[in-house]
Formats: structure tokens, C-alpha cells, sequence
């Protein structure tokens, strides 16, 4: 059996920010959005929902319908 | 910073779970209800849904550091969550047909996260719609995963790469 060093904490971490710090990579984990419905008002998140249509449910029956087992 | 499910609920506060759960409600009684009249919400299992929402939220936040939620995690947990919770029953009385009626919970869930991007399920493709459909109801997913998928959607319906 090879004798491997045990690497330390820091050593991994290292070798995860040069992946890691990519910021195409950060933006989907780590990302951080003040437009957010953390702070948007929820008569703002409802007014959108009131924008859909209603035709969308004959839609939805006939999507759901053709789903297979 | 106190991580248990109760001291995080208290950090987000009693109004914002207020004002989602009503939000959800209001989805259910325009959107939902009518067309499905054999179904009714369930208000325990609904609270019981947007306290799960914000306690796993808060919990991915606080691992990652993140002050702000992206509105691509905040439909994924919000889709989670519905779907977990399935809070929209059917009615003892009702005899439902077509299949659809046993993913109500799913479309509920869907068209809730869906908002949260200023999309509705109008916008997918029968394919796709029928894919996160199947993803929802017979696949275990998680909400980290969801959301790359909400912002591959996202940059689909606007014509951004992804």
C-alpha cells in the first residue's frame, strides 16, 4: 500500500478555490441577488401569478395526460 | 447565529410566513380551484409547506453564506416544498378522471416556482413540461439541482446562454 501524506484541510480548500472561484461556477451556487422575493413584496409576486392565463389548464390536462409509466 | 428549525423561523418572522402562505392561497383559490373543483387546500399542510420552505432556504444560506436568496433557489424551494408537502387534497367525494388530477400538486408547485421568474408553464415546451412533471412525481431531485434547472429555464425563455 502506498504511504499517501494526509493533506490537510487548507490543502483541499486550495485545491477547490481554483475551481471554485470561477465566477460562471459561483453565480448558479453562490449567487447573491438583491432583486431576490427575499425582499420583493409579495402583492408583486401575486400580481404576476394573476398574469397567467387561464387557458393554461386545458394545457396542462393534455401535457399531463401524455405523461407515460 | 441559532440554526434550529424553531430560532430560524423566528429570524424569518412570523409576517413573511404570513404573507406567502396567503399568496400561495390566493394561487389555489384563482388558478387552481376552479378548474379542479374536486380538490381543496389543505391550511395546516400549507403552513406547514412555507415554514419547510423558509427553514431549508435559511438553512442553505447560512451554509453558504449567502445575505440573499437568487430567485432561481427561491422557485426550486418553493417547488420542493410543494411537492413534499402535497398541502392540495382531493375530496373525499370526489371521483376524479384523467391523470392529471393526481399531479395537481406538481402543476400547483410549478406554476408557484415558475413566478418567481416571471414565467408561467404556458411558456414550456409539452416535452419539457411533461419532463419536470414526471421529475417531480416519480424522481427524487433536490433543491440545489432544481435551481441550476430553473436557471437553465430561465435563460431558454430569454434567449440568454445558459
Amino acid at each position: 500500500m502506498v504511504n499517501q501524506p494526509f493533506p490537510s484541510t487548507e490543502q483541499i480548500r486550495a485545491m477547490y478555490q481554483d475551481v471554485f472561484s470561477n465566477e460562471a461556477v459561483t453565480a448558479i451556487s453562490h449567487w447573491t441577488d438583491t432583486n431576490c422575493s427575499d425582499v420583493t413584496d409579495e402583492a408583486a409576486y401575486l400580481a404576476k401569478a394573476m398574469e397567467v392565463g387561464d387557458v393554461v389548464f386545458d394545457h396542462l390536462k393534455r401535457a399531463a395526460e401524455g405523461i407515460g409509466h | 447565529m441559532p440554526f434550529t428549525p424553531k430560532d430560524i423561523l423566528k429570524r424569518v418572522g412570523e409576517e413573511k410566513i404570513l404573507n406567502r402562505f396567503y399568496s400561495l392561497d390566493t394561487i389555489y383559490k384563482v388558478k387552481i380551484q376552479p378548474k379542479c373543483p374536486n380538490t381543496f387546500l389543505q391550511k395546516f399542510m400549507l403552513r406547514n409547506t412555507v415554514e419547510s420552505y423558509f427553514c431549508d432556504l435559511q438553512h442553505s444560506k447560512d451554509f453558504h453564506n449567502i445575505e440573499l436568496a437568487d430567485r432561481h433557489k427561491v422557485a426550486a424551494f418553493t417547488i420542493k416544498w410543494i411537492v413534499k408537502s402535497r398541502p392540495i387534497q382531493l375530496l373525499e367525494t370526489a371521483n376524479p378522471s384523467g391523470r392529471y388530477i393526481l399531479l395537481v400538486n406538481e402543476i400547483f408547485a410549478l406554476m408557484a416556482g415558475l413566478i418567481h421568474l416571471s414565467a408561467s408553464i404556458d411558456q414550456l415546451s409539452d416535452p419539457m413540461f411533461r419532463s419536470l412533471l414526471y421529475t417531480l412525481h416519480n424522481r427524487t431531485f433536490d433543491a440545489e439541482s432544481m435551481s441550476a434547472m430553473m436557471y437553465t429555464i430561465e435563460c431558454a425563455l430569454n434567449g440568454k446562454k445558459p
